[in-house]
């Protein structure tokens, strides 16, 4: 599991052994940011927004949950409050996000899933972390911050 | 759900209804009810008499759900000593927060000439608040009255497992 901004630049991953569940997005939350993210865009929001709130409600007090409109679609039994286009109706600044960013992104962690499942932990962390760190620094210079080479 | 910011935002436009509504961006649902109040059911002349209401009501039910969630939380459960060993059949180390809570990743214990320091490392870089000091002496509690209660009860699971360890003359290093 890799967390990424609403620019496809990855913050941090997370190895998950078994299937993805709440405490996984949770786990990575708590113990790698030092204040709770003002938005987390996450498809199964509805269900982790209440998770958060009920272990650790002082952290996550003032952040919004907010499922990405490309599972939106899905969650036929959701309230709308929790869909990134109701957020986007009212407030410009999550329009403008690609709430998508993260299927992108996950769609690169495919090429090195495979190698992953194979290797030791310590392997693994300097493989992905390189692996990201390569990504992120294209990702980079393609916006123009860093100087074409 | 509406969170901290959300209830601010809605307990100012209780207070004030004829403020504009856009201070209530931080809760998205009463925004977007209020404002299909105003189009459809007033067309542009204030808002219903029944909306009012509805709105103290959403504010003291959400409050008094963060209020109680707050007062009931983190659940301490897991000390050092009571953390199971790392699953190292394939070489991988398991640290889900299956048994940590924020309160017990947030105390860090320095180990000093002078004792063992148990401290709360408060949600700034470098920045941490001793709760207590163990010796070989004894065990002493600092007068800090913003250390939130969980860390505190947390805190004091801590010495006594460290008291226990210093009567048996265990390494600290080991045990940390």
């Amino acid at each position: 599991m890799v967390a990424w901004c609403t620019h496809s630049i990855s913050y941090g991953f997370h190895c998950i052994p078994e299937s993805e569940g709440r405490n996984d997005v949770f786990s990575a939350m708590v113990t790698r940011w030092l204040q709770a993210p003002k938005r987390v865009v996450y498809d199964f929001s509805c269900a982790l927004g209440p998770y958060c709130m009920l272990r650790e409600p002082d952290f996550f007090a003032d952040t919004h949950f907010i499922i990405d409109n490309f599972h939106a679609r899905d969650h036929t039994k959701c309230a709308p409050s929790c869909f990134a286009s109701t957020y986007a109706e009212v407030d410009p600044g999550v329009s403008q996000i690609n709430t998508s960013a993260a299927e992108c992104g996950n769609n690169l962690i495919l090429r090195i899933r495979k190698s992953v499942s194979y290797m030791g932990q310590r392997r693994a962390i300097i493989y992905t972390k390189v692996f990201l760190s390569i990504i992120n620094r294209l990702k980079i210079r393609k916006m123009g911050y860093l100087p074409q080479q | 759900m509406l969170n901290r910011k959300g209830q601010n935002a809605l307990k100012a436009f209780i207070e004030d209804p004829n403020e504009k509504t856009e201070q209530l961006l931080d809760a998205p649902q009463v925004y977007l009810l209020l404002r299909f109040d105003r189009q459809q059911c007033t067309k542009g002349a204030g808002y219903s008499s029944y909306i009012l209401p509805v709105c103290r009501w959403l504010l003291a039910r959400s409050t008094s759900v963060l209020a109680v969630l707050l007062e009931n939380s983190p659940p301490v459960t897991a000390t050092a000593s009571s953390l199971p060993p790392p699953d190292d059949r394939d070489g991988w180390e398991k640290v889900r927060l299956q048994f940590y809570f924020l309160s017990y990743i947030s105390l860090c214990i320095f180990t000093t000439s002078q004792g063992v320091f148990i401290a709360w490392q408060k949600f700034e870089p470098d920045l941490y608040i001793p709760i207590w000091q163990v010796t070989s002496e004894g065990t002493a509690q600092t007068e800090e009255a913003n250390v939130p209660s969980c860390q505190k009860l947390q805190a004091s699971l801590h010495v006594e497992s460290i008291t226990r360890h210093i009567a048996r003359k265990d390494s600290l290093v080991a045990l940390w």
